[in-house]
This record gives structure tokens, sequence and C-alpha cells, in this order.
């Protein structure tokens, strides 16, 4: 029971911990459906920079559908100095997204069906296509391109097997979410 | 190997010759022949059982009965020995060396429709559908692929230090916070890790581009050693050797009979005719091997020697760097930075009727399939859950009754009827475990869809599963009951059924040689045979039968047919552990239960379960 409480559910069917921590919650989409477990924290306040004048409501972290953020994970929008501007970019992650415990991601792009095991760091601008697989404990280099059907292990990751054509329906989420 | 439990299904491509359940009939129909204890018989005297049990077993419709109740206790001892014996001829080993390259999880299985049979990553054919570049993800023309190489020849380099891949960043990097130059950056340009920080100007002498762009070009102009100058010069004088070859063969009218000659061994001389043109082919047909050696002059080793000397060894490269590069250069500042190998995007064909099973859509960013024919929708998949939370998968108990609860799930819309059958000793190992199903025969229902769920609640159970047997706990359908009975299903769901499995692990030593074998590791086969009766299209029928004036009579007429399919699944249940003190060794034939479990009566394995031999027929 106390289970059922931990957890705000949003009108979209979005599960949310009261232990988590969002930062900027304005510049963060969720889809629905999607589950922020306990001291996760996503820091939606790291948004581009907007130029004076301008009112663009900026997104800086986008979440697909029946996306997982397990304990302890962080979410920041990658950042870099583009013509002496230092800026943050904004962040886009797919449906069926698993981020495991631990992991810290800055990539510019996660696709769909995406598992992002324990204790992983995915690198600044890094950009990981649908259907991956990324193993307990692997760091993605900087502006990586993971490609689709990968399974990605090592320090810096490298794409150590390619994964079957069932691999959407391995990383299915949906059943994930019914058990929360 | 994977983490516990695992469930495996064996291919039976690893078999000398395939089932003949699908080399008969389009279909495995099986034919109303009831089986006779003879037919059971037969095996036992056979040699090659494993395979010949099986044939057999496809071959006949052993109508179990479900109404009569499928555990018949009333067996003689001598039967039960027969069983035994049976048990240890004709199971499934999978500690069996041969097991180890048939062995797959269903994810990796696809379905051939045609030959009504698993297809694993070794029965199937690969055809490239497109090559692209992993980081760019530009697709490579195939033609492209064939002249410049496998290597993506756009802008994409990897790390030769760290294999992260490489960026191109202006040299005076630092520059770059202040000053409103940065606006435009100007070369030189190098190249950048940002995994592990090396860059080109590590190298001696350093590699800087003088563009952002067009990197390879630039690459090649600049680091073109002695390397490629060698393969060039092996490339110019095999192709040579080939061009001449191919001009000898054929435009010459004497090309076949001088490569016949060459077989038989007459073109080497000693021939009688035409002398002259004898001697012309020996000379052509030789190929000139290049043959000279990989030479290591004692000054260069010396050379290197004192390099490593002064340098000291953490400026030499690991053996994977150096094997990762043409030059094979021993010290890191030698390295060249490596273009990214391409991938492909491949079709797969099944080996035995060459029917395409997966074709994915050729554009490179999709990961859509125009056709993907996988196992998992075609045949049950098993999944294990432990009953009890307590139970730590890589330290069983030894003597501990382990209950796992083994979930079989229909994908099929047909609702199927499932036997399992295990032995009750895990074979191929001194120290068996003994495996009990509580209900080895069941029903799963069809895997309809969610909403046939909700409005067959209201209905009796039964009525879904109109035409098959009805099982034997109709009454029971969503039994929960915490304690695990006897030929009772567990839980059963929409599409899914799931039963207890009971599990006594012996006592294993923990010597040497168990460790080499690894004796600890259990792993349990269980036969999964499928019964359901498909809908089968008259007109599909005659698309490969050919009897074109039928079809106008039968236009749309369903047929159902019985279909029967089995394989061989493995579970990795987990390792044995060290003994515990309190939990004993019992007879053999009453597995021990723990305080926690509630006693269940007749501990007697019913007969039904070990073998498909013990059903009873209507």
């Amino acid at each position: 029971m106390s289970q059922k409480s931990e957890y705000i559910q949003t009108e979209t069917g979005n599960k949310v911990s009261r232990k988590s921590l969002i930062i900027g919650s304005q510049n963060i989409i969720l889809g629905g459906k999607t589950i922020i477990q306990a001291d996760c924290c996503i820091r939606g306040d790291l948004r581009r920079l907007v130029p004076q004048g301008q009112n663009a409501a900026a997104v800086a972290i986008a979440v697909g559908r029946y996306c997982f953020l397990s304990k302890s994970c962080l979410l920041r929008p990658p950042s870099k100095t583009y013509r002496g501007q230092f800026s943050y970019y904004p962040m886009k992650l797919g449906d069926h997204v698993f981020v495991g415990e631990g992991s810290v991601v800055e990539a510019a792009v996660i696709g769909s069906y995406v598992n992002i095991g324990k204790n992983c760091v995915i690198g600044k601008f890094s950009i990981i296509k649908d259907c991956v697989r990324i193993e307990d404990g692997t760091v993605i280099a900087p502006n990586s391109v993971i490609p689709s059907f990968s399974s990605v292990e090592g320090h810096p990751g490298i794409v150590v097997e390619e994964l079957p054509e069932t691999a959407a329906e391995m990383l299915e989420l949906k059943e994930l979410y019914k058990s929360i | 190997m994977s983490s516990f439990p695992y469930i495996h299904i064996s291919c039976p491509c690893h078999e000398d010759r395939p089932q003949t359940l699908t080399l008969d009939s389009a279909r495995p129909i099986t034919p109303l022949k009831s089986p006779s204890k003879h037919d059971f018989n037969f095996p036992l005297t056979d040699p090659h059982t494993p395979t010949k049990r099986r044939t057999l077993l496809g071959g006949f419709t052993p109508s179990v009965s479900f109404d009569s109740g499928n555990i018949n206790l009333d067996l003689d001892e001598e039967e039960e020995e027969l069983t035994d014996e049976d048990d240890d001829n004709n199971n499934f080993d999978p500690r069996d060396p041969r097991s180890a390259f048939s062995l797959f999880p269903i994810e990796n299985l696809l379905y051939c429709e045609d030959c009504h049979q698993i297809r694993c990553p070794r029965c199937v054919q690969d055809e490239i559908v497109c090559w692209y570049c992993p980081s760019c993800l530009f697709e490579v023309p195939s033609s492209t692929v064939k002249s410049d190489g496998n290597r993506c020849t756009r802008n994409c380099y990897l790390c030769p230090v760290c294999t992260a891949l490489l960026a191109v960043i202006p040299v005076n990097h630092s520059s770059g916070h202040s000053g409103t130059h940065s606006d435009h950056p100007t070369g030189p340009f190098n190249l950048f890790c940002s995994h592990c920080h090396w860059t080109t100007s590590d190298l001696t002498p350093p590699i800087q581009l003088e563009k952002p762009t067009s990197i390879s070009a630039q690459l090649s102009k600049l680091t073109h050693s002695s390397q490629d100058s060698e393969f060039i010069r092996l490339k110019q004088h095999y192709a040579q050797q080939l061009g001449n070859a191919q001009e000898d063969f054929t435009n010459s009218p004497a090309a076949l009979t001088r490569l016949m000659g060459l077989y038989t061994g007459l073109g080497s001389g000693s021939g009688g005719h035409g002398g002259s043109r004898k001697g012309r082919g020996v000379k052509k047909l030789e190929m000139k091997e290049v043959d000279r050696p990989r030479e290591v002059g004692e000054e260069q080793e010396l050379e290197i020697i004192e390099r490593m000397a002064v340098e000291g060894l953490e400026s030499t490269t690991t053996s994977k760097q150096r094997l990762a590069q043409p030059h094979e250069p021993r010290f890191l500042s030698d390295l060249t930075p490596t273009a990214v190998l391409l991938r492909t995007k491949r079709s797969k064909r099944c080996r035995a009727c060459r029917h395409i099973l997966v074709k994915p859509e050729s554009k490179v960013q999709t990961t859509r399939f125009r056709i993907r024919l996988v196992a998992l929708n075609s045949i049950p998949s098993l999944t294990i859950k432990r009953l009890d939370s307590t139970i730590n998968w890589n330290n069983l108990i030894p003597h501990k009754t382990h209950r796992f609860l083994l979930t079989v799930t229909n994908p099929l819309f047909d609702p199927i009827s499932v036997s399992l059958l295990t032995p009750r000793r895990t074979p191929g190992t001194a120290f068996a475990s003994r495996v009990t199903i509580l209900c080895p025969e069941f029903e799963v229902g069809a895997s309809t869809d969610v909403w046939d769920d909700a409005l067959m609640s209201t209905k009796p159970a039964a009525s879904s599963t109109s035409g098959v047997a009805t099982p034997p706990v109709a009454g029971s359908f969503t039994s929960f009951s915490k304690d695990p009975k006897m030929s009772t299903v567990y839980e059963q769901k929409r599409n899914y059924t799931s039963v207890v499995i009971e599990v006594v692990p012996p006592e294993i030593p923990d010597t040497r040689e168990t460790r080499i074998r690894d004796e600890r590791l259990l792993e349990i086969p269980i036969y999964v045979r499928v019964e359901f009766e498909a809908e089968v299209d008259r007109d599909d029928e005659e698309g490969g039968g050919g009897k074109p004036s039928h079809s106008g009579a039968s236009g749309g007429a369903v047929q159902r047919e019985r279909v029967e399919y089995s394989y061989w699944y493995v579970i990795g249940v987990g390792r044995v552990g060290d003994p515990v003190e309190g939990v004993v060794a019992s007879e053999p034939n009453t597995p021990v239960r723990t305080p926690v479990g509630t006693p269940v009566k007749a501990p007697r394995t019913p007969a039904a379960m070990r073998t498909p031999l013990r059903q009873v027929r209507s």
C-alpha cells in the first residue's frame, strides 16, 4: 500500500515518485504512462539560451510514452560552447526507454525501445537510435551514434552484438508499467 | 552464460536429419492412428532413439484423454523401470557438446511457415540489403563498397586508442571561448577524441588538417605509409595475374583442357599432345606468388628497442590497438585514426526452402520489416518465476524442494493443448536433480484481443476451447491456490497458463572436476508438445497444389486441421550452492518438503509426467 502512495499519477498516466527531484518542470514534457522512480533527477531548468526579445517556449527534455526512469538516474540536457556562446540543447527520449539505476544521460536523442542498464554514462550529444540495448556500466562517448539493433558494452561503448528482429518486443515496457 | 533464469530452445537443425513431421506434408497433419504399446516400445531398442523417438512422436496422435484424469497411478513397477531406462535414452541432454550449438533464446529464432519449422541463426541464409555507416547512417552503394572497401569514406573516424568517435576541432581550440574570430573557426584542424582526449596532434609527426570536411581525402594524403604502397603493389600484381588467367581461360579454346590437366596433373608435362601449347599453358596457369617474406631488419628492430627504452612501455600499443591497424604500429605515436567499419542490413532466407523469413526495409534509418516471421509469433514461449521469493537463483540449496512457476504463453489465435515432459532426473550429469512438473498437461487459451478477455470472463471458460478436450481443471479455471496441487494448473489467464515445477537439486561437492564440468549449473530439459486445431484456408493450399478448378467450389471454405509440433526447451534454473545444515537427503521418491510449504499428499511422481508413454488412451 505504501508503494501506491509513493507515486503521484498525472492525467496522462505518468507516475512520478514523490521522492524524485524534478527541476524546471515547465520545460519537461512527459508523453504519458512514464514512471519516474525515487531519487531521479531531471534537469528541465537547463534549457536552451533564448536570445533577448525572443519568447520561444523552450522544451529542455521531452520524454515519450512508457518510459521508465529507475532510481537515482539523472537526465541532463547536453551543453556545449558554440560560436562563443555556452548553451544547453534539448534532449529527446522516445517511447519505451528504460534508464537503469544510477545512470547519467546527456544524450541529444534517444530513440524508442532503448534499454540503458545500471550505472551507465550516456555522453553529451550522443544519438541512440531505436531498438538498442546498453549493458550495465557502459560509458558512451560524447557525440557518438549508436545504430539500431545494437547491443553496446564497454568503456567506451562499442557495439558487441546485433539484436534480433524481435528487439522491439523484447524491450517493450508496457508490462513494466502495469506492474507498478 | 546469461544470468538466471534463462530459457533456450533447441533448434532441430542440429540433428542429423530433419524431423519427419515437416517432411511429407506442408502441414504436420497427424494421422488418426492411435498409438499402441508396440509403437512405444520400439524406440527402446534403437540406438539412435533421441531422433527416432521425436520423429515418432510427430507422427501420431496420442489422443490423450483429459477428462478421465491424466494421471495413471496404477502402473506396475516393471513398466516404471522401463520408463527410467527410456528416459535416459531419449532425453535431450543440454550438457552434450552438440547441444550448445543448437540452443537459442526464442527471441533469436525465426519460423519458416512453409517448412513449419523454427529456424535458428545457423539455418538461415543472410543476404545483404544495404551497406551503411553506423556513425553517419548514410547508405553506401555496394559498388562503392567494392571499389573503396568496407569503411566509411565520409568523415567518420575512430580513435585508435579507445575506439570512440573522433570529432573535428580547430587546433587553437582554447581561443574559441573568447574572441570574435571563433565565429568561423579557421584551421588547422585536428581530430579529437572526446573520450580519452587523444588528438592527431599527439602523433609524430602530428597530423593537422586544412579543412574540417572531406577528412578521408586529406588523411589518405597525409598517412600514405609504406604499408599502403606495399598493398597497392600486391594488389596490382594479383590483379594482373588474375587478368592474365581470365584472359587465358576465356579466350583460348584449349582453356578447358588445360584446366582439366591442372586437376589431373597432366598439365605439368608428360602429356603426349601439342608440345608447344602445353608449355604455354603451364607457364600461364601457375599463379606467381609474391613470395617475399615480411622483412625484419635488425637495424629497425634495434631502433625500436632503443625507442622503447627511452619512451617506456607506456608509449607502446596494446595488441588490440596494434592489430586494428594495417601497419601494426608498435608505438602509440604511430597510430592513425581508423575509418568506421560499415554495417549491413540483411534479409534472411530459410536454408531448406529458400523462402524469405526476414526482409527489412531498405532505408537505413527505419527499423520496420517488410517480412518478419519470428518464432515468438508462432511457438509458445516459456517463462519461469520463483514461487518463493527467498530462492536465490545463484545458490540453490541441495535437497530442498524449490518451487518455480512455469508459464506457457500462446502466441497463436487458436487455443492449444500443451504437454510438458521432462526426465525425472536431469540427464548428462552424475549429480542429477529431481524435477517434477505438477501439472504436465493443460490448455492454453488463444491469443485473442484484450477485449475478448474482458468479454470471456463472463462466460464459462470451457466455451472458448470448443473442439478441444476440456482440461481436467475446468472448474478451477483461475485457481490461485497458494498450495500447488498435483495435476492442477496454478494460474490460467487469457493466453497463458502457469504450472508449478518442483526441483530438488542434489548435493554437489566442490571439487576441481565438478568445477571443470560445471556440475553445479542446473539446466532442465523440457519437451514441450503442442497440439491445436488450426484453420486451413483451402485457397491457400491450392496456391502450391495447383487445382484451380476446385477453388470455385470450395471458395472460402475453412477447414480445421489438427496440428502438432514439439520442441526441446532448456531452462537454466540456476546454480546449486553448498549444502545447508538441516536440509538432508531423503528417499529418492519422496521430495523433501520445507516447513514453509504445506504438505502435499501423495508426493509420488505421477506417471503421466515422466514420459508420453504414460498417457491414457481415450
